[in-house]
């Protein structure tokens, strides 16, 4: 318990808290500008959290990881264009309430009721199960950590977009740049083509801000020239100085708190659930809200207040359940916390069950982090809901020259290596093109990141068992996370087939 | 698609095979006898290349291939490759001029490229943007910025 208060204390103090607030406020701004995704908020900020000392930046980097989840949903309520895809469902209630009910103050306000709720639901969560699930990992060998960061590998396989195979290549390629630099087992430099700058391996962080930034910058341009020639406008849909009521009525409260509470739920354990995302979790929440909604289904589509709670509601709370796997086995659920976990390594904190053994007092500073996060998303949500508004509308011409240049001052401030700005450009190029062609980028850092732990891990068993591969099936848990990986790759291609085929019988 | 898949299956496929070929200088570098360092990046290649070969092979025998998502003739591309070229140029603008003379052209360019047109906001915007990135970066959070060769 002394503990607990300890890491509260450190966690709150003035420099955490405004550390915090400022990831906070940037990750709702972030989150609420079409075309600026989770992935691409937390890689902006990563630089800024990688200046800043120890647990505090790690903290700020789950501030911006929450908030602009939540933050997503204002563009989808304003300009029905969704900040991030986890608030696609968002849109479908959340537009036609400011729009057609003209009642824009009553959507965002259910909207950052909801998502708070939601990512303090999770919170809670994470702060029950992810000790329970590091003590029983405790007993794990070397083999069973290898299984587990094959299973964080395999699901890549889930993150690709329309091509399974192209997923699995990016996975593969990230694995291999990984191999780039030091041997994890015996400390020989090896491939790093006859390079000086490559003997340490590929820099983390300017290939993250390359593929996921700068790549996408590229496409944001490419938008935003294509709207241009097509004269296309997005505009607000009310007048921002118009009266807003941003708080929920008791009325609305009363409505959708079963309905909020439901989709918590949903929301923690889909993100709990690696390979899934806030996407899919919006998505079965407004589903069920639909289904369980007697009373109201009707007005599902057209405005309803349940239809804006339940997919915020699940998609703040799948930030805390994907942080369970992450913190106590060392597995990213999605593509954000694989950028978090890259995090967590430069800061020297690796997660896993001996994070909580040896520095539990990281752990519930982390913990005190995600939960102050969002108790600020709350208090800026509401406070600051009209300058977030007015954000949304910032015209590209003036955001765009912002990101390059956050691009090239974050990249040269991890190693202040000019070489370093060189990875970020190429990694863009090459990432624009491939995105363009239906790879994803995340998978490819999921594997960079994954790559030596599972290498490390699977060497050291061979070692232990004197090269008996067949040992593996002295270890059950090994074996089910090994079966369970295989499924999780092939999962999305036999569904796919399965889904051709039906759409097939269905036009014959 | 059809084309750049091909395209594509050919670079995963040359890729792999630069890390196989690599990969024998450190096969035999081992500590324990049982694993080299080549082991590991030696299952990846060849892992890699069978996907390479399949993605052809699949790309050939499949007749549903969507049409690509670049128009190498459109006006959108011929823009992006514009912003490639110049942020190339910023990159060794970045090593040469230093952070803040570099960016200090490329906002007022880049604002006019994507059609603003107004000075006095091209100015006010470079001005404040530049400013705070030196007191953020440099005072607040202590992160030197890259320093033009005179200093």
């Amino acid at each position: 318990m002394d503990m607990i208060f300890n890491s509260l204390a450190q966690a709150l103090t003035p420099e955490s808290i405004l550390v915090v607030t400022l990831g906070v406020l940037a990750g709702i701004v972030l989150g609420a500008l079409p075309g600026v995704s989770t992935n691409m908020a937390i890689t902006l900020l990563f630089p800024f959290a990688y200046v800043v000392d120890g647990v505090p930046g790690i903290n700020m980097l789950l501030g911006v990881y929450c908030a602009s989840i939540y933050g997503g949903s204002i563009s989808a309520i304003l300009l029905n264009t969704p900040g991030t895809p986890a608030s696609v469902a968002t849109m479908i209630d959340g537009y036609p309430m400011a729009h057609d009910l003209g009642q824009p103050g009553r959507a965002l306000g259910m909207s950052t009721f909801a998502s708070t709720l939601g990512g303090l639901f999770s919170c809670i969560c994470l702060f029950f199960f992810s000790p329970m699930l590091a003590s029983v990992a405790k007993s794990f060998t070397s083999l069973e950590y290898c299984a587990f960061a094959f299973f964080g590998i395999s699901i890549i396989s889930s993150l690709a977009n329309d091509s399974v195979a192209k997923g699995l290549v990016g996975g593969l390629i990230g694995l291999l740049l990984a191999c780039i630099g030091v041997d994890p087992l015996n400390g020989t430099i090896r491939f790093n083509f006859g390079s000086r700058y490559l003997m340490g391996g590929v820099s983390f962080l300017p290939l993250l801000i390359g593929l996921l930034a700068f790549s996408r910058v590229l496409i944001n341009v490419e938008d935003f020239f294509r709207k241009k020639r097509l004269n296309e406008v997005g505009s607000l849909n009310f007048n921002p100085k118009a009266k807003l009521r941003v708080f929920p009525t008791w009325a609305d409260i009363k409505r959708s708190v079963g309905t909020i509470i439901g989709s918590s739920i949903l929301g923690t354990i889909v993100g709990a659930i690696p390979g899934t995302g806030g996407d899919i979790a919006c998505f079965l929440a407004y589903n069920e809200a639909k289904r369980f909604n007697r009373k109201h289904r009707d007005e599902f589509g057209k405005g309803a207040i349940e239809g804006i709670a339940a997919p915020e509601a699940a998609n703040n709370a799948v930030s805390g359940g994907a942080m369970i796997p992450m913190l106590s086995l060392g597995i990213p659920g999605d593509g954000a916390t694989a950028i978090l976990l890259g995090a967590f390594m430069i800061k020297g904190i690796a997660p896993g069950p001996a994070l909580f053994s040896s520095h539990l007092d990281t752990v519930y500073q982390i913990f005190c982090g995600m939960g102050l996060s969002n108790i600020l998303m709350a208090v800026l949500g509401f406070g600051l809901l009209r300058i977030f508004i007015k954000v949304v509308c910032i015209p590209e011409k003036y955001l765009l020259p912002m990101i390059v240049a956050l691009c090239f001052i974050g990249t040269y401030s991890y190693g202040h290596n000019h070489t370093d700005l060189l990875v970020m450009v190429i990694g863009g190029i090459i990432g624009y093109f491939a995105i363009k062609h239906d790879f994803t980028m995340s998978s490819v850092i999921i594997g960079f990141i994954l790559g030596p732990m599972t290498e490390a891990n699977f060497r050291r068993y061979l070692l232990l068992n004197n090269g008996d591969i067949m040992a593996i099936f002295d270890r059950p848990i090994a074996v089910a996370f090994f079966v369970l990986s295989i499924i999780t790759i092939f999962g999305p291609i036999i569904s796919k087939q399965f889904a051709a085929r039906k759409d097939k019988k269905a036009t014959e | 698609m059809k084309r750049a898949n091909y395209i594509i299956s050919v670079l995963t496929c040359v890729f792999a095979i630069a890390f196989l070929i690599v990969g024998k200088k450190y096969a035999g570098i081992s500590l324990d006898g049982i694993s080299s360092s080549a082991s590991w990046p030696n299952i990846l290649a060849w892992l890699l290349l069978g996907l390479g070969v399949f993605l052809g092979v699949w790309n050939t025998l499949s007749k549903n291939i969507p049409e690509s998502k670049i128009d190498f003739k459109s006006y959108e591309f011929h823009n992006v490759l514009i912003v490639m070229a110049a942020v190339v140029a910023l990159m060794i603008a970045y090593r040469y001029l230093g952070c803040i003379i570099a960016l200090g052209i490329f906002f007022p360019l880049f604002m006019l490229y994507l059609g603003e047109r107004s000075w006095k906001v091209i100015v006010i915007y470079d001005v404040v943007s530049l400013t705070a990135i030196y007191f953020i970066f440099e005072k607040f959070l202590g992160s030197p910025l890259a320093r033009p060769f005179f200093m």
